[in-house]
């Protein structure tokens, strides 16, 4: 458990059509974080008790990136920042992950915040990683460009159709059993075998359900999860998810997660909470 | 002990008067090192029940002006899990350590007591009366001043550590269920909890906790809380450990000035880990400033009347 706590600096604000991208000098923790971790921000200005927890978009070199979608007061107040102010990270929070051989990276919305540092690192170490993309509008496919300067073979879907193909992500699977193909084995009385390859997926609650469901629940998902946090180091418990083990039971996301394979938890009880 | 935030607080040595509070520093190790130990009296860890408690349904937290809701529902590890594996990782911690103990029905707290009495490393044990958000076992036993007098003497019978009893904050007058709480053995109260609350999503049109109600800590709370520890130090002289808001020293100093000899720190943990050290170091100028010997001669020492 080597946290740190880092004071760094805003290098550059790069906007990502309603969210943006920040570019954080803070050598130590970029020395540390792996794909999949995250950190917490400490809100600028005071007022706000908890600090917001953001995945690491990307980190090279002494920098390290956070995408950030204002969706309340304490988001908008990060979105604001400027170019030379400070900001109270935590981390690196979390355990990293490595996805299985020629797994199937799925981003939805600002999702892809939580993939692309891994998407990344395998470009980087010379693999060609693939990546489904969906989102709203073209707008909110956040850090399309970067994916594009990477060399990432991407597939874009759109609900608007505004870019790339028409629908949702989870539509788009590679290789994923058809409805077609679905109501016949099921008047066959027959089971599809489950998706082959792995699937690492990083987006909205309801995206995640669609992929159990589509996928089998023998195939092997991977998902990010995200919950209200406060301390992000395991010690209060308020970041639980439903767990299959034990029984009714939890995972505190900032301890066993992010990443959380699918078979760990309970999408009963999870479907009840959305 | 010669320096000056030493204190000693319910029947335990403190090397400073920051107490860590339950549920909020996991069982010890789990900060890490971006706490600073050296400037923390004591841990409370995390609640232990005598069997393992699951939780309550999520969304289990919510930040509201100035503070935290939560709804944890004291999901721990159980008694067996907590002796075999929790207490001794947090044997290296260098300072005291105390369990807090809850259960559903008092006789659970009894039995976990006796089986905490043997442990060395503790140094006390908190009684959680207080919390809002398991059905039983909590806050009900503060409401019977009598009840509550009986629960502190049965489980005094089985231990021989300082016992703390840890308040609800919500009741019609608390220094009934304080004066209860020291007639059963209590050596130290702790003043108080989170205060039973809610949130609601307008939009979703539900609660925004899964267990409905919660509790509410952090700032929001201190003006409160800082009423109840005043009342019970001037109604009783116990010993008190404040336990409401504190971010910061003069957060602390408050709570000294009204009548505690320690605070306990959560919340404001979250935000801002390098707390503990802060606060001892803001209560060593304010101590030199003021030009007392030591924090133990700040407790109670508001000044009367107007200026």
């Amino acid at each position: 458990m080597a946290y740190l706590r880092e004071t760094a600096t805003v290098v550059a604000v790069e906007p990502q059509g309603e969210a943006c991208l920040l570019r954080l000098a803070s050598p130590a923790l970029a020395a540390a974080v792996r794909p999949f971790q995250f950190l917490l921000v400490r809100v600028p200005g005071g007022g706000f008790a908890l600090r917001r927890p953001f995945s690491v978009f990307d980190a090279r070199g002494e920098e390290v990136e956070v995408l950030i979608r204002p969706v309340g007061e304490g988001t908008a107040r990060l979105g604001a920042v400027a170019v030379g102010e400070k900001l109270d990270l935590l981390g690196p929070l979390g355990q990293t992950f490595s996805p299985p051989a020629e797994a199937l990276y799925v981003a939805g919305g600002v999702g892809v915040a939580g993939l692309f540092f891994a998407v990344a690192e395998e470009v980087r170490a010379g693999r060609q990683p693939e990546l489904l993309f969906g989102a709203a509008t073209e707008a909110a496919l956040y850090g399309r460009g970067r994916l594009e300067t990477l060399g990432v073979e991407a597939t874009y879907v759109t609900e608007d159709g505004s870019c790339g193909e028409r629908g949702l992500a989870t539509e788009h699977l590679p290789g994923a059993a058809t409805g077609q193909e679905k109501l016949m084995s099921a008047a066959m009385a027959e089971t599809l075998p489950p998706y082959a390859r792995a699937v690492v997926a990083c987006g909205p609650r309801p995206m995640y359900q669609a992929l159990f469901r589509s996928l089998g629940e023998e195939a092997r998902l991977y998902v990010v999860m995200e919950e209200r946090m406060a301390c992000g180091v395991g010690a209060c418990r308020g970041c639980a998810v439903p767990a299959r083990e034990p029984e009714g039971g939890y995972l505190a996301v900032c301890q066993e997660g992010p990443v959380i394979e699918a078979s760990r938890l309970d999408w009963l009880r999870l479907a009840e909470e959305v | 002990m010669n320096s000056a935030v030493a204190i000693r607080a319910g029947g335990v040595d403190l090397r400073t008067p920051v107490i860590l509070a339950s549920g909020c520093a996991g069982y010890g190790p789990e900060w890490g090192e971006l706490v600073d130990f050296a400037a923390v009296g004591a841990v409370v860890l995390k609640g232990v029940a005598r069997e393992p408690w699951l939780g309550n349904p999520p969304p289990r937290l919510m930040e509201t002006p100035c503070g935290v809701l939560n709804a944890i529902g004291l999901e721990n590890v159980g008694l067996d899990v907590f002796l075999t594996e929790k207490l001794p990782a947090a044997a290296d911690l260098p300072c005291a350590v105390v369990a807090n103990v809850v259960g559903r029905e008092p006789e659970e707290y009894r039995e976990v007591c006796a089986a905490l009495d043997g442990e060395g490393r503790l140094a006390a044990l908190e009684l959680n009366v207080s919390c809002p958000n398991v059905r039983a076992g909590g806050m009900a036993f503060c409401a019977d001043a009598d009840g509550l007098r009986e629960f502190v003497a049965r489980c005094r019978e089985v231990t021989t550590k300082p016992l703390w009893v840890k308040l609800a904050p919500m009741l019609t007058d608390i220094v009934p269920a304080a004066k209860a709480a020291l007639a059963g053995g209590a050596e130290a109260l702790t003043v108080a909890n989170t205060l039973p609350a809610m949130a609601v999503d307008v939009r979703a049109r539900r609660p925004v906790l899964g267990n409905v109600y919660g509790g509410l800590s952090g700032p929001a709370i201190r003006p409160v809380t800082l009423r109840l520890v005043h009342r019970v130090y001037d109604e009783t002289g116990a010993e008190v450990i404040a336990s409401g808001g504190v971010d910061g020293w003069e957060a602390a100093a408050a709570y000294v000035l009204a009548g505690a000899r320690a605070v306990q720190v959560g919340t404001a943990l979250f935000d801002n880990p390098a707390l503990p050290a802060e606060i001892v170091a803001g209560l060593e100028e304010y101590i030199r400033r003021e030009m007392f010997d030591d924090v133990a001669a700040l407790v109670g020492k508001l000044r009367s009347g107007q200026v």
